[in-house]
């Protein structure tokens, strides 16, 4: 899949275990789409904001619209805010919505009742979607989501379903144009994000097979984050292994280097390469198995302050990353691990 | 900072709750920390949600259920484990369902209710998903488990939480659900026999119930009602015991919560969010683990200060390329080791850095702090989670104040 391709869809939804680069990959993507000159809406549900520090912004970004970069727009969901807006939408008489609000029936109903933020905040996507300029034209071309980690993230997806099965009334259909959106290949994508680590790799093949089974939203690319930089062709057998076992050699570079303690940072550091790119490799391979999807690998930053620049590196290893990107799940893992961003 | 207070925890409590965001590692400390008090012996259960598989089949947990499974003394010996006289080691991985069914099974009043609850199409739906409910019965097995005596320590590895109180707050917000009055409320009007409430209390019932249905449909509630009916008989037990399991965890002697943080920013934001939660609702914190900390890459080493340079970086593998020459290496891959300690150690400086304000908390609070260094590979036997032991609880390293030398003593030590 091209970048291209994946920039046609008009909700863009990003889903993976918590830790695993989701939000960074997001706000990397919207940024991807908007200079290419789209009008893009960056979304997150239910969670401290984490866009303004990617931005350089000193205020969070809330429940208002906040320009992030030139055609980029985020806004946070809080579903406490939301459900407000959802009842002013539907009630209509404000005397009747505010008693609801404050009656202990619907807050107890709210707090504990399964998937109704959820719900509602799909909802506010599925709105946001479908508003438009005075001149027709859709408000937004595209819109990111940055889903919550991935149980809940399960939930949230799988709500507008369960609702469409569950609920009557004018609830049913809402929820049933949600779930026709979020299955509507011609609009909607859902990207797994993943780490080459063995839990992620668990849960980003346990969200695959319930997209599949149960979703049925349409799937895009595998995002692979922290890709560490494999280790040069040869390193670990003629190099590493010779560094542990030959003194004469240990102690040349001991000089060099100044001193055995700093020997033992260089063996420790070639030991450690040695071992975790194999077990990288091998988990690559597990993962594509398991996510037959074409995976985009995003190295490992180095200074990873998930402030500007490293929105910026990730961005630019997006691009990069498409145009590498392995078509067919067939893993060549470390083949093409790129650099580590500077 | 205390030094012996994990040592201590492993020792003397009977529950130990593992916190902090998710993907930190809670259930690998959690799983360590077992193993490190059964080694003392003690009876020990580890509790654990959702493992990574091949840590679960280290522990004997290949069997997905509720139930415990003790780790036989063969497999133990057979990781080179020996635990003493009394000491056991069990697990088991908590299933939300089995234990919400278990629970009605146990609680319902008779067969009739406990059939029309557990055949309730809106039962079998929302039980596992009720916000909460995993937290819920996290706390309902931890109760049970603590009551029944069998154990001298329960280990508790917390779900991921999207805000750091809903662990403990969770149950509170159920029991509230299922608080009568409200859910009797709820349930008047839908009552055949008319017995529903009336006045002006009623009379807003109505309405916000007319407003409700209007979007969810009637039908829907009228579902909703009869389940909550049917679950009636239950509810006065539910707040009674979580209140019961909030007042264990609060007991000093009794429970400790132990914060677990990768190095990670956003990690640690995290678990000094829990922290003070915990703090703030009177929680006993035992301390923090920071877990998959880089070091032993030379991170305080003067000597290999000058890799931080680019320029410098160049010049030292060219240095070293030149001495390794005679040795038959090429000068390629003595560049490549060279730009990657300059890369190691600079994560291991950035670990250092992002960790130092809660070391200094903790030693501020006199709280244990251990740091386990990060392995090359994932923990997924019993051998390498004894492996944690010595960082977790083991003799305490010196004071990591001063200077830079009893960090470094800690690496030696971790590093065997």
């Amino acid at each position: 899949m091209r970048l291209e391709d994946l920039l046609a869809r008009r909700l863009l939804i990003q889903g993976g275990k918590g830790g695993s680069g989701r939000t960074t990959l997001s706000a990397a993507l919207g940024l991807v789409a908007a200079r290419r000159g789209r009008r893009v809406l960056l979304v997150e549900v239910d969670t401290p904001d984490r866009f303004a520090a990617l931005f350089g912004l000193a205020a969070p970004v809330g429940y208002e619209l906040c320009p992030l970069a030139e055609g980029l727009w985020g806004l946070n969901l809080d579903p406490d805010q939301v459900v407000v807006d959802f009842f002013r939408t539907h009630v209509r008489v404000r005397a009747v919505y505010q008693q609801i609000l404050r009656s202990r029936l619907w807050r107890t109903f709210y707090e504990a009742g399964p998937g109704l933020r959820e719900l509602i905040c799909l909802g506010k996507v599925w709105r946001l979607l479908g508003e438009r300029e005075p001149d027709g034209r859709p408000r937004w071309d595209t819109i990111v989501l940055d889903a919550p980690a991935t149980g809940h993230g399960l939930a949230i997806l799988g709500i507008a379903d369960v609702a469409a099965q569950t609920l009557f009334g004018p609830m049913r259909s809402h929820a049933e144009a949600i779930r026709d959106l979020l299955r509507d290949p011609a609009a909607t994508v859902l990207n797994i994000c993943a780490l080459p680590e063995e839990m992620p790799v668990n849960e980003a093949a346990e969200l695959y097979a319930a997209v599949r089974e149960r979703l049925q939203i349409p799937l895009g690319v595998c995002f692979v984050n922290g890709v560490l930089p494999a280790p040069a062709p040869g390193f670990c057998e003629h190099l590493a292994a010779r560094l542990e076992q030959d003194p004469s050699l240990g102690s040349a570079a001991a000089a060099v280097l100044g001193g055995p303690a700093a020997l033992d940072a260089l063996r420790a550091c070639a030991r450690w390469r040695c071992a975790r790119a194999s077990l990288q490799q091998a988990l690559l391979q597990e993962l594509a198995a398991r996510v037959p999807l074409p995976q985009v690998r995003v190295p490992y930053l180095l200074d990873a302050d998930f402030d500007r620049r490293s929105l910026e590196a990730v961005a630019a290893a997006l691009e990069r990353g498409f145009a590498e990107a392995m078509p067919a799940p067939r893993a060549t893992a470390g083949a093409a691990a790129p650099e580590a961003a500077p | 900072m205390n030094p012996t207070g994990l040592e201590q925890a492993c020792r003397e409590r009977a529950v130990l709750v593992l916190v902090g965001a998710g993907g930190v590692g809670k259930t690998t400390v959690a799983a360590a920390l077992a193993l490190a008090a059964a080694r003392r012996g003690r009876r020990v259960l580890v509790c654990t949600i959702d493992p990574a598989r091949r840590l679960a089949n280290a522990l004997g947990l290949d069997a997905f259920g509720s139930e415990e499974v003790p780790i036989e003394a063969e497999t133990l010996a057979a990781a080179g484990i020996a635990l003493p006289p009394g000491g056991s080691l069990s697990a088991m991985m908590l299933d939300t369902k089995r234990t919400f069914d278990r629970l009605i099974e146990r609680h319902a009043p008779d067969p009739q209710t406990r059939e029309r609850i557990l055949a309730n199409p809106i039962y079998q739906r929302v039980s596992s998903q009720l916000a909460g409910s995993q937290e819920y019965m996290a706390m309902e097995k931890l109760y049970e488990l603590h009551q029944s005596g069998r154990f001298d320590l329960v280990v508790l590895d917390t779900p991921p939480t999207r805000h750091a109180l809903d662990f403990l707050q969770a149950p509170e917000r159920l029991a509230r659900f299922f608080d009568t009055s409200v859910v009797r409320w709820f349930a008047a009007p839908f009552r055949r026999d008319g017995s529903g409430r009336r006045g002006i209390a009623g009379r807003i019932a109505e309405r916000v119930l007319a407003g409700l249905g209007g979007l969810f449909g009637g039908e829907l509630l009228q579902a909703l009602a009869e389940f909550l009916a049917a679950l009636e008989t239950l509810w006065g037990g539910f707040r009674e015991r979580a209140r019961h399991v909030r007042a264990l965890l609060g007991q000093h002697r009794t429970a400790a919560f132990i914060v677990v943080s990768s190095p990670a920013r956003h990690a640690i934001a995290e678990a000094y969010y829990f922290y003070r939660e915990l703090r703030a609702h009177r929680m006993p914190v035992a301390g923090f683990v920071a877990n998959r900390v880089r070091s032993g890459f030379g991170e305080q080493l003067p000597e290999l200060e000058r890799l931080a340079e680019q320029e410098q970086r160049r010049v030292l593998g060219a240095e070293l390329a030149a001495a390794l020459a005679p040795f038959g290496i090429e000068r390629r891959l003595a560049e490549d080791a060279v730009t990657a300690l300059g890369v190691f150690r600079a994560l291991a400086s950035a670990d250092r850095r992002n960790l130092a304000p809660l070391r200094a908390e903790a030693e501020a609070e006199r709280l244990a702090y251990r740091e386990l260094r990060a392995r090359a590979t994932d923990i997924h036997s019993l051998a390498g989670l004894a492996a944690l032991e010595p960082e977790l609880v083991g003799p305490a390293a010196p004071p990591p104040r001063a200077s830079a030398r009893p960090v470094e003593a800690g690496q030696r030590r971790g590093g065997g």
